[in-house]
């Protein structure tokens, strides 16, 4: 039976230059899925406790999806995860665009990387032929021309390519990986393990279309989507049109918008930088990612006298809007748009590059930085220019970039005092651009996320079970059609309870790192600006207690079979997870319970009739 | 001889109000056709923006943000003449929202 998945997955160490096929069988696959799952078996079986993270033994895992790259909207996503050189924890990002969809074309589920390259190379992989070259003329360059040259250089305009930029050379801790210019795996710093490997870019090229076991639900899907989601009233109709970015105005009205390090929940002119006002004055066009009708993807163009911002490296999506708009206090749109450009070409994770940035400017505002020769009037809320300085400064770590390279937990630590209670961080991680004082998807989800103050929401099953799968997040599949378009795709029979128990393994394996890693549940918390009070607006008045969140982590923990004070995993729940600790160094991070629990009693078997079961 | 207090409402005629309402995204197709921003209604005298909402179909079952006047407001609030009536659906930019 035709299947989407190869069972190959591409293992290379750059130390020797050696590349091979692993072959882990079709049960691994069924067992762990992709994306997120897969990672965190790689770093759990493979990376000894307290490697560093830009240590060549690191592993950098690109996982595609059993439904990544079949012809389906939303299907063109893939993970890439390592120990974050930014957290010392699980690290993982999504990315969407085409390069995952041309690694499954290709023929492979997947990339292991170890080692590192005693000069900068390129990974060449068309179809099953791979090869390790040199790329000592690209060190140093921009995303834009990297992929210029490599095209001219393979001979083929439709090669697909996943690079760092200068931010990753630099090993700037939140730098990301680039592909397709526009599609970013963004958040915890893979971008620096890559550039810590001296690995410039990966380039791929597949001549197969992925195949599927049953094409009915694939192309009923697709139909559907194509034909009754698009148009006005449609349920995929809003991101068709504006992309992400038409709530600022909502976020502003209700009064919890991003605003000046999180301080304030409103700012002035905050809509003069929202999708709406972007899709009259600057956007050029909508596209897409791989196979997917919806095209919500921006591309912006400026062409001035004094700013240029090239279409071809995408327009800013909510969280840039919010990251390097309205929490530095600017709402020039054409800054916003130059700065997603910028971060693009540099290779930087806009969320933590635009929340460290904030946070400088407040540390400013209140005199921390004078030993750097900055204080409110050279680095302030509110400018354009500031903001735009302090990204090429931070990518290239010059003058106080090179400080806020480390990130702003960092940051803060070397500055002393008390500059660490202003970092809105969750676990080292700098919080994304929504607001769990007003958003209880957030105030779940921020404290328990294995990466920390990540807004996609790994901790909950929604978007865990599409990130395992291959799906984008965005389009409206509930967890039955994720489940009907896996097995379509796969040729699985799988069940609503097999894969739910997928995410739970998945959750639990990475809590396993984190905790072997030196997390604790002191750090399943929000930081403490996010327990006082906005400045401005509606919400000034509310306090999210502390206790609230304590309580909340505890049932959490309860909830997926972990101890309940410290949220160590049972070692029941390990062993039902068919999660196998013999070689795994982690028996001291494992919980007894007093009396083992029968597999009917776990609490985190799927009950179809609970409010928390099954997503219709 | 008394005076009469200043106010930016006034009242047209004791009977009748007149609002702008602006719509944001998919929700002006509730309002009117084409490239149009923003429409004025007339309504009586001590309608809410709920009044106003359902007389274009959006009703309770619609999930909205209102803003009158800049400032965040919901179906029970009262309109006045020449009141600016924002209606915006709640919206998360990467994430679900609940």
């Amino acid at each position: 039976m035709p299947t989407s998945v190869h069972n190959r997955i591409l293992r290379v160490d750059l130390t020797t230059g050696r590349t091979w096929t692993q072959s882990p069988g079709e049960q691994f696959f069924r067992t762990y899925l992709g994306g997120r799952n897969v990672i965190a078996h790689y770093l759990l079986t493979e990376v000894p406790r307290g490697t560093d993270a830009l240590d060549p033994a690191n592993r950098l895992v690109f996982a595609m999806g059993p439904v990544t790259g079949v012809a389906l909207p939303g299907a063109g996503r893939h993970s890439v995860g390592a120990k974050s050189p930014l957290t010392g924890l699980f690290g993982e990002s999504e990315a969407g665009g085409y390069w995952g969809s041309e690694l499954k074309q290709a023929g492979w589920d997947g990339i292991v990387i170890e080692g590192r390259a005693n000069t900068p190379v390129y990974l060449w992989i068309n179809d099953q032929d791979v090869e390790v070259r040199d790329a000592t003329h690209l060190w140093g360059q921009v995303t834009g021309p990297v992929e210029d040259t490599l095209r001219t250089e393979l001979g083929d305009q439709q090669v697909r390519i996943a690079q760092i930029g200068p931010a990753g050379e630099n090993l700037v801790r939140y730098a990301c990986i680039v592909n397709d210019l526009n599609e970013v795996a963004g958040r915890t710093g893979m971008g620096a393990v890559m550039g810590s490997k001296n690995l410039k870019a990966i380039a791929v090229r597949g001549s197969h279309r992925v195949p599927v076991a049953d094409t009915g639900p694939i192309k009923s899907t697709a139909r559907w989507v194509a034909h009754e989601t698009l148009g006005e009233g449609g349920v995929h109709h809003r991101l068709h049109t504006w992309g992400t970015g038409a709530m600022v105005r909502s976020k502003q009205l209700e009064g919890h918008l991003i605003v000046h390090n999180f301080r304030d929940g409103q700012l002035d002119h905050a809509t003069d930088i929202d999708a709406i006002t972007m899709q009259e004055k600057v956007i050029d066009h909508m596209d897409r990612c791989f196979a997917c009708s919806v095209r919500c993807k921006k591309r912006v163009k400026i062409d001035t006298n004094k700013v240029r911002v090239e279409p071809r490296y995408g327009g800013p999506e909510y969280e840039t809007l919010a990251a390097i708009g309205t929490n530095t206090g600017v709402t020039d749109i054409v800054a916003v748009c130059k700065g997603n450009e910028m971060l693009n070409y540099l290779g930087l994770d806009s969320i933590s590059a635009g929340a460290t940035i904030a946070w400088a400017m407040e540390m400013a505002e209140l005199g921390y930085l004078q030993g750097y020769g900055l204080d409110s009037q050279s680095l302030r809320f509110g400018s354009p220019q500031d903001v735009l300085d302090m990204i090429e400064q931070i990518a290239y770590r010059e003058g106080i970039g090179d400080l806020l390279a480390e990130g702003s937990l960092r940051a803060a630590r070397t500055i002393g005092g008390d500059a660490e209670k202003y970092v809105v961080h969750v676990k080292g991680l700098e919080v994304a651009m929504h607001d769990p004082r007003a958003m209880k998807d957030m105030r779940d989800n921020y404290p328990i996320n294995p990466t920390g103050g990540d807004h996609t929401g790994a901790g909950l099953k929604r978007t865990s079970v599409r990130n395992t799968v291959g799906l984008c997040q965005l389009l409206q599949y509930d967890d039955a059609k994720a489940l009907e378009l896996l097995n379509g795709a796969s040729g699985w029979d799988m069940s609503p309870q097999e894969l739910h128990e997928a995410f739970e393994r998945g959750l639990t394996m990475a809590r396993l790192f984190n905790l072997r890693e030196g997390m604790s549940a002191d750090d399943d918390r929000l930081p403490d600006r996010l327990h006082e009070p906005l400045r401005l607006g509606p919400l000034k008045e509310h306090v999210l207690p502390r206790e609230d969140i304590r309580s909340y982590v505890q049932s959490y923990y309860s909830d997926h079979g972990w101890d309940p004070e410290y949220g160590l995993p049972f070692r029941d729940t390990v062993a039902h997870l068919g999660i196998n600790v013999e070689h795994l160094d982690i028996s001291d991070i494992l919980a007894e319970r007093p009396e083992p629990l029968a597999e009917s009693a776990l609490p985190y078997r799927l009950d179809l009739d609970s409010p928390r079961g099954y997503d219709e | 001889m008394t005076s009469t207090p200043k106010t930016n409402r006034r009242t047209v005629d004791g009977s009748e109000i007149r609002v702008h309402v602006r719509p944001y995204a998919d929700l002006a197709r509730f309002f009117f056709r084409g490239n149009k921003k923003a429409c004025s209604v007339k309504l009586a005298h001590g309608a809410t923006a709920g009044h106003l909402l359902e007389l274009y179909g959006l009703d309770s079952s619609h999930r909205l943000t209102l803003g009158i006047n800049g400032q965040l407001a919901s179906r029970e609030s009262r309109l006045h003449d020449g009141d600016t009536l924002e209606v915006l659906a709640p919206m998360s930019g990467g994430f679900r929202a609940n």
